[in-house]
């Protein structure tokens, strides 16, 4: 039946060509709409997975409450009142056990590479200013095992930082507050001890503003000399070989220590929660134009099959089964969507292409520099069984009822 | 061989009316019948139900022994296909193929067109119409189109063809000619043919014919 289908098409050209708008438009939307957004979500979670550890061990802050102290005071009390109970933080989170934590680490095969963290909030001041921010004291040949910040740096390189002697490797947006450069001296104070000068010796700039615009990584020895506390680790980082397994993982290690853990996927959680709510947009944007497409050839196959009820009944009356009529419709609705499909698929591509070349800067993430666009295979391939599928479907019901015709009605209806 | 009506009955509507009223005669092979009658007798409905394309609501339809009212569908199509050739008083071509691809759709079911392909153009030659193979169908007259339709109709060489008033949008003429190829196919291939139609003259030519009076039949010669 597949020659007098495509006669069918052809001889309506203009009716074709209409429906073919349709798919295409579909196939199209449905490219640059998925390349866009996965584009743009592949880019951040790459960013995010770049320059964060995958996995990150917290000590925890503990409260002091009023029973914290019973065991130091009397031991065989059963109650303790106090006039005014103590309350607040206690003076210093750390991690407990940290060696326990490097065997573990250390012998876990999905763990790459690990780094133990002093991370203590700080003030930079100048003249009159001061800049909050966080200073991260890390061991700078562990550090870019775990993340890849050497990538991201601007000027000097990250294990420039050496292991002590105050040299500090810092955000640019972060610098900027300040109003320092490169190679010049900032005072960095924890906001109790007296400011002490660091070295910029490197800046870098990964994008995210929440990481440029406050971190400031500084040897690991001189951020616990700066807090009085020689010694002692906060926050270990942790690289895994499978990003999806650390949320996994970090389920696993919470049962079996005091430590607050936590995956790369739970602390981006509200980034990722955007990206559910965009996906869903794109899901419902994608099916809203299928469905016009699909009823565009809905429309166009059941007018036909009305206007070819009397070609139907003389193909009946040739011997033509059911299940020729239908095949009949069938192909015309297949082959428009699978021309449409490849058609939408070699625009969108085109497009994308195009959108490749805006500039896109801001955002809350920073700028990319350039859209990015996904042209995972996917992406096409779901195009075009969409497209099909949808074709298919919208062309089966007509030709289901023009395999239905009797010939005698009509060719009696002809008569009349 | 033969096809052999007996006792057909057909009712239409609701409340019923019966238009056929128990019809029995039997039409032997290689025969040209003629089926005449008033208008509203009742001859289109037994030309179609005689056809197969519409059952009767009593009685059967019998032919080369078979009743082709339990045949399953695969059967019947296959039975149309290469037994049975039809032609309409409104000699339907498919608008968008030529007169040659009209001609050639019966044998596109079977995927025989390549076959097929000269004795279409033999056939339509045959029927004047040698220099018109590649027009589409409203690029030709009437007359044209009704030779285009009977060729399709004869593509298969069917042992049965039906026709209803094949001539009645025709002139004179035109008629004659339409005549002339239905004998010739009566005569040079066997065919077995069963044609409806008003005018006497006509129907006089046919080696046998039946009349019809409401729904019954009056009387055969
Ligand atoms: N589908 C139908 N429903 C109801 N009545 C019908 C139907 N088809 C035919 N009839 C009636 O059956 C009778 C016979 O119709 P038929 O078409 O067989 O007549 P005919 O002999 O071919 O007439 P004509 O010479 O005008 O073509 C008519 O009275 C017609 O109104
Ligand atoms: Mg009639």
């Amino acid at each position: 039946m597949w020659f007098l289908a495509i006669r069918h098409l052809v001889a309506r050209k203009r009716q074709t060509l209409f429906t073919l708008l349709g798919i295409i438009f579909g196939a199209t939307a449905f490219i640059v709409i998925s390349g866009f957004f996965s584009g743009f979500q592949n880019f951040l979670i790459t960013q995010l997975l770049d320059n964060d550890a995958h996995l990150k061990i917290f000590a925890k802050e503990d409260l002091v409450t009023e029973h914290s102290l019973d065991q130091y005071f009397f031991k065989d009390a059963e109650h303790v009142f106090w006039i005014s109970p103590p309350g607040g933080k206690k003076d210093l989170a750390s991690i407990t056990d940290p060696q326990g934590w490097y065997r573990r680490l250390k012998s876990d095969p999905r763990v790459i590479a690990y780094s133990p963290h002093f991370t203590s909030q700080i003030l930079v001041t100048r003249a009159k200013a001061s800049v909050s921010g966080r200073l991260i004291g890390v061991d700078p040949h562990l550090q870019t095992k775990v993340t890849n910040i050497e990538n991201y740096m601007e000027m000097g390189r990250f294990t420039d930082i050496g292991s002590g002697g105050n040299r500090v490797v810092v955000g640019d947006d972060f610098l900027g507050k300040v109003g320092a450069h490169y190679g010049e001296t900032i005072l960095i104070s924890n906001g109790i001890s007296q400011p002490k000068p660091f070295k910029v010796v490197g800046v870098f700039h990964t994008g995210m503003k929440p990481i440029d615009g406050s971190s400031v990584y500084g040897g690991l020895v001189d951020a616990q000399k700066m807090n009085g506390t020689p010694d002692v680790i906060n926050e270990i980082a942790v690289r895994v070989t499978d990003t999806d397994e650390a949320k996994f993982m970090a389920e696993d290690w919470r049962q079996s220590s005091h430590e607050k853990i936590e995956s790369w996927d739970e602390t981006n959680a509200n980034f990722l929660s955007v990206f559910k709510i965009q996906n869903a947009t794109r899901y419902m944007m994608i099916a809203v134009i299928l469905i016009v497409a699909g009823f565009g050839i809905y429309n166009i196959l059941n007018m036909v099959v009305n206007q070819k009820r009397k070609d139907i009944a003389i193909l009946r009356s040739m011997g033509f089964e059911t299940s020729e009529i239908i095949s009949l419709f069938l192909i015309q609705g297949l082959i428009l969507g699978i021309v449409g499909a490849f058609s939408g698929m070699v625009f969108g591509f085109l497009i994308c292409l195009y959108l490749e070349t805006i500039r896109f800067g801001g955002g809350p993430l920073g700028g990319a520099g350039f859209l990015r666009i996904s042209y995972a295979p996917v992406i096409y391939i779901q195009a075009l069984v969409l497209s099909v599928a949808c074709s298919s479907f919208a062309s089966f019901l007509p030709a289901r009822a023009a395999g239905r015709m009797q010939p005698i009605e009509i060719i009696r209806a002809g008569a009349d | 061989m033969s096809i052999e009506v007996s006792n057909v009955k057909k009712l239409f509507g609701n409340p019923a009316v019966e238009v056929l009223k128990g019809i029995s005669f039997k039409i032997d092979n290689g025969k040209f019948v003629s089926l005449t009658g008033k208008s509203g007798s009742g001859k289109s409905t037994l030309l179609y139900i005689m056809s197969s394309l519409d059952a009767p609501t009593e009685g059967s339809i019998k032919i080369d022994g078979e009743d082709v009212y339990k045949l399953s569908q695969k059967d019947l199509h296959q039975f149309r296909n290469r037994k049975m050739g039809f032609v309409f008083q409104f000699h339907y071509l498919l608008p968008e193929i030529t007169c040659l691809e009209n001609v050639l759709m019966p044998t596109m079911k079977t995927g025989q067109m390549k076959e097929y392909e000269k004795p279409a153009k033999d056939l339509l030659a045959l029927f004047g119409l040698k220099d018109k193979f590649d027009r589409l169908p409203r690029q030709l007259s009437g007359g044209e189109q009704q030779r285009v339709a009977i060729a399709r109709a004869m593509i298969m060489r069917p042992k049965y063809l039906f026709a209803d008033e094949p001539t009645g949008n025709l002139d004179s003429a035109n008629g004659e000619l339409v005549m002339k190829i239905l004998k010739s196919a009566n005569s040079s291939f066997g065919a077995t043919v069963v044609m409806v139609t008003h005018d006497p003259d006509f129907a006089a030519q046919a080696t046998s014919q039946v009349f019809l009076l409401d729904g019954k039949v009056s009387g055969i010669r």
